[in-house]
């Protein structure tokens, strides 16, 4: 479309600026002209040499337009510091020119809003749009190539995905913080065995939002002086047309010809074509009453109270279910019909409830597609295709009714039940010295030992209890146990600042320790192919790629961070005694880490010994 | 009202582990730890009138019931060549009934067992583990008793169980599954094991036995005074030791042992379907049979590190 000057052009304050495109519109209410320059958006009211809006772009984050079709052709920016933004409406004397003119502005705003798009995702975790340093810029120059309009590119996704994830794990928001944006990390490697996460993002940004499941059901809302007032929007007008098609017949046949649109709606809701579709009950006040039309009221259908609903949906009932199907058979009982089992108690609330049917009927339908039509083909298989008696066999047959034989119990034979038995004999231990005894040893052994067992009356009368040895062991056992209560005693609390410091140097060692095992080990195998399709492929590429070489750097860099977390926990150490906590507490409470550390940082040094 | 309670004592009755406790320093004879032993188990019978005792015996390669005897009822001891009154339930009139139908029935019964002892197994393992299974199966029959045959009597109400297990030797690795499966079913009937350790060998799984039931794992130093740990540490019931201290060794060494050699581990390789512990990698599981990929394999295999823990199977 050619760029298009229209309207009266107001004399601008510096005659040498150049637009990209201008448009007479109003704002506010107020005629005036739209300018569009490649970095502001300027509304001139007309005869007011100052423009009241005068707007960088760099902030511009998203623009609206509103329905085709629907006058006025309306257009909205929105700014990351302005969420409400301005509205501006094209005032041409043709809707097709106004049309074109706003097409016009949003092609030239599109690529701008894209490029302030991934400029703003490329900064982790932060709203201002200064980008970030780090390897995130290049990919966020290269997606904001002009003539790309509205096609984010994979990276952009990537980092938009990243932010989501940071934004929903604050700790690991905080983390990302210490760790990248000081640079001691870089974002691939953050992101490097955090896939998961990043995968069960796209997973849910991927989820799309069914259809809204509210009946269409616009509510006429009191305003001040006693009017009835309601808000018509295009998206009201569209669901209205799917929900009640006889309003989508009057409409089509009625406007432009016999009414205009804004006529149409104002007798439609006070016909009783609108009181019939309601889907709750209408107060009675005077200005609710409905008002007979004679071209609304051709529409009316007579009220769906009946004993059987008007709308009878699916025809094809399942066979095993179908009561009809055997009333031939009930005829000669002289039983009477059941006139007991009327629909609803009150005949005024029938048609209502069979609206709601239809309608859940027709979300069902739309939900689940073909589904429906499918089994009533089947079902039908009487009339249209071969009767296949086996059609219900599947159904009918209960396992209850099928005479297994007698099962005798299936034996639990344990594979290699070597392994579990407890017959074989044991391995000796290292120290065991088992004195190889002659036969007249081992029968001297058992007859001593028998002669212990028998005649237990005599030890037992004689029996008292040692007087030393049983004061010691109740002194033994006494101060054991005083032992353990002093191990359990509550310590007072570490102060929360310097246990705070103690966490972030503990979670920063733990990440560097992640990241230096992840580069020395060997790499986890690839993910089976149901999760590679879902658009890993970017980050799976990534993350399987990296060379020898880099491993090694990667294993250099973190052993260096390594060697430096001893320090930091000194420096911990010493620093407790000001803040009134035992170093020997926080010595002891460093423990594993340190010994962790030690042992990464050793087996480096084997390894560089080795190479 | 507290619930009635009922002790089960498992002994070890292996000849060769008593033969050199007697003879270490500070012995402990067998006729010595017997004679404690039933003391101990006549002030748990004291302590009210509904309590109850069992006891079973481990011996090299089998393990045997031994109070109440197994078949017989009760109360029909041999008499004893003391020379004691002859009288239906045995004993003299000066022992309360209770002590001596216990005492008597349960060295009869011993006396019988170790008599059939044939020759000096050297390396066959006490069958503790057979014993604490018959021991569970006792407890869980007296927890749920068969109902009254007047429907009008209220069943009696089961009572509190726990064991008491004295080890004289080492355990035997061997046995670790129907020894892991023992603890299990004793963490479901909730019945404390406690673990009387009378020599100084090393036994882990004893250790978590206790620690995992919740019971007392005990080292006796004094051996002479026996009785006083017993009195001390092990006589009280399970209600009761929640408002006293007993003195419980804490430190509890949670290795176990692999299901291919049956040696103890520190770090080993677990299948994720079925948390069988290997030492090294296999290329199946033994017990559920889930094929390990090779790619695995070939990590674990291949590489030049060790002592990454516990690698996981895809």
């Amino acid at each position: 479309m050619s760029a298009y000057a229209a309207g009266p052009s107001t004399p601008t304050p510096n005659g040498a600026k150049k637009w990209l495109t201008r448009a007479p519109a109003t704002y506010n209410k107020l005629p005036g002209t739209l300018f569009l320059s490649p970095d502001r958006l300027v509304w001139k009211q007309d005869g007011v040499p100052q423009p009241p809006v005068n707007v960088q772009l760099l902030k511009a984050s998203a623009i609206f337009n509103s329905k085709e079709g629907a006058l006025p052709v309306r257009l909205k920016v929105v700014f990351t510091d302005n969420e409400k933004g301005f509205q501006f409406a094209f005032s041409s004397p043709t809707p097709s020119e106004a049309l074109a003119q706003r097409a016009e502005f949003v092609a030239h705003l599109t690529p701008i809003i894209n490029r302030n798009k991934s400029l703003l995702s490329g900064s982790p975790g932060s709203a201002p749009a200064t980008p970030a340093p780090g390897p995130s810029t290049p990919g966020a120059e290269r997606s904001a190539t002009p003539g790309a309009p509205g096609a984010a590119t994979a990276i952009g996704q990537e980092n938009a995905l990243r932010r989501s994830v940071l934004l929903s794990h604050p700790d690991l928001a905080a983390l990302h913080k210490d760790l990248v944006i000081s640079g001691q990390l870089s974002e691939s490697e953050f992101w490097h065995g955090r896939a998961h996460l990043l995968s069960a993002a796209r997973a849910q940004a991927g989820q799309k939002r069914g259809r809204a499941s509210q009946l269409v059901d616009p509510k006429p809302q009191t305003g001040e002086g006693g009017d009835i007032k309601i808000v018509i929007t295009p998206q009201l007008v569209h669901d209205i047309f799917e929900e009640f098609p006889v309003v989508a017949r009057a409409y089509s046949e009625n406007v432009p010809n016999e009414m205009s649109e804004s006529a149409f709606w104002a007798r439609y809701f006070q016909s009783a074509l609108f009181n019939q579709n309601r889907a709750s009950t209408r107060s009675s006040a005077p200005q609710h009453i409905v008002k007979p039309d004679p071209i609304l009221d051709r529409y009316l259908e007579p009220d769906d109270d009946g004993s059987a609903p008007r709308q009878i949906f699916s025809t094809a009932v399942d066979r095993l279910l179908d009561l009809g199907a055997t009333e031939e058979d009930h005829e000669e009982t002289g039983n009477e019909r059941d006139v007991t089992m009327q629909p609803g108690r009150e005949r005024g609330i029938l048609p209502l409830i069979r609206r709601f049917n239809v309608h859940s009927e027709r979300l069902l339908q739309q939900a689940l597609g073909e589904a429906p039509a499918g089994k009533r083909r089947k079902l039908e298989g009487g009339m249209d295709e071969r009767f296949d008696p086996n059609d219900y066999y599947d159904e009918i047959v209960l396992d209850d009714l099928i005479d297994h034989h007698a099962s005798t119990g299936v034996q639990l034979d344990l594979l290699n039940s070597s392994l579990f038995s407890t017959s074989t004999t044991v391995r000796k231990a290292a120290g065991d010295d088992a004195p190889v005894r002659t036969p007249s040893e081992s029968r001297a052994l058992l007859a001593d030992f028998r002669a212990q067992t028998a005649d237990y009356l005599r030890p037992l009368h004689a029996l008292k209890p040692a007087r030393k040895a049983a004061d010691a062991a109740l002194q033994a056992m006494t101060a054991s146990v005083q032992r353990q209560h002093a191990a359990h005693a509550a310590l007072p609390p570490i102060p929360a600042e310097f246990f705070r410091q103690m966490t972030t140097c503990q979670t920063a060692a733990n990440e560097f320790l992640r990241q230096f095992w992840g580069a020395v080990l060997p790499p986890p195998p690839p993910p089976p192919p149901i999760y590679a399709g879902v658009g890993s492929g970017v980050s799976g590429g990534e993350r399987l790629g990296l060379s020898n070489r880099e491993r090694a750097q990667k294993a250099q860099k973190m052993a260096g961070y390594l060697a430096r977390t001893g320090e930091k926990v000194d420096a911990l150490v010493s620093a407790a005694r000001g803040e009134g906590v035992d170093p020997e507490r926080v010595r002891a409470a460093f423990g594993p880490l340190m010994s962790a550390v030690d042992k990464a940082l050793k087996l480096y040094a084997q390894r560089r010994k080795k190479t | 009202m507290s619930l009635p309670a009922h002790l089960s004592l498992i002994l070890d009755l292996s000849p060769v582990p008593w033969t050199a406790l007697s003879h270490s320093t500070p012995p402990l004879s067998l006729r010595a730890f017997l004679a404690q032993a039933l003391v101990f188990l006549n002030a748990h019978l004291a302590l009210r009138n509904e309590n109850s005792v069992s006891v079973f015996g481990a011996l090299p390669g089998r393990s045997v019931g031994l109070y109440p005897p197994p078949g017989r009822g009760h109360g029909h001891g041999r008499r004893q060549a003391g020379g004691e009154e002859e009288g239906s339930g045995g004993g003299d009139e000066n022992t309360f009934h209770v002590f001596g139908q216990a005492d008597e029935g349960l060295m009869s019964r011993v006396e019988e067992e170790v008599a059939g002892l044939e020759e000096v197994e050297e390396d066959t393992p006490p069958a503790l583990v057979g014993a604490l299974t018959k021991s569970l199966c006792y407890i869980n029959r007296l927890s749920n008793p068969p109902p009254p045959l007047n429907p009008t009597n209220a069943a009696p109400a089961p009572p509190h169980a726990r064991i008491v297990l004295f080890s004289v030797s080492q355990d035997a690795s061997m046995a670790y599954i129907p020894f892991m499966n023992c603890i299990f079913s004793a963490q479901k009937l909730k019945v404390p094991i406690d673990v009387c350790k009378l020599d100084d060998s090393e036994v882990i799984f004893l250790h978590q036995a206790s620690h995992l039931t919740g019971g007392a794992f005990v080292h006796i130093d004094q051996r002479e005074a026996l009785l006083q740990y017993l009195s001390m540490c092990f006589l009280s019931e399970t209600e009761t030791r929640k408002t006293l201290a007993v003195p419980t060794q804490d430190k509890v060494d949670f290795r176990a042992a692999c299901f291919c050699h049956k040696e103890i581990v520190d770090i080993g390789y677990v299948c994720s379907v079925c948390l069988s512990i290997f030492c090294t990698p296999v290329a199946q599981c033994s017990t559920c049979h889930t094929k390990f990929s090779p790619d695995t394999l070939l990590r674990f295999g291949g590489s030049a590190t060790n002592g990454h823990s516990n690698g996981t199977t895809a």
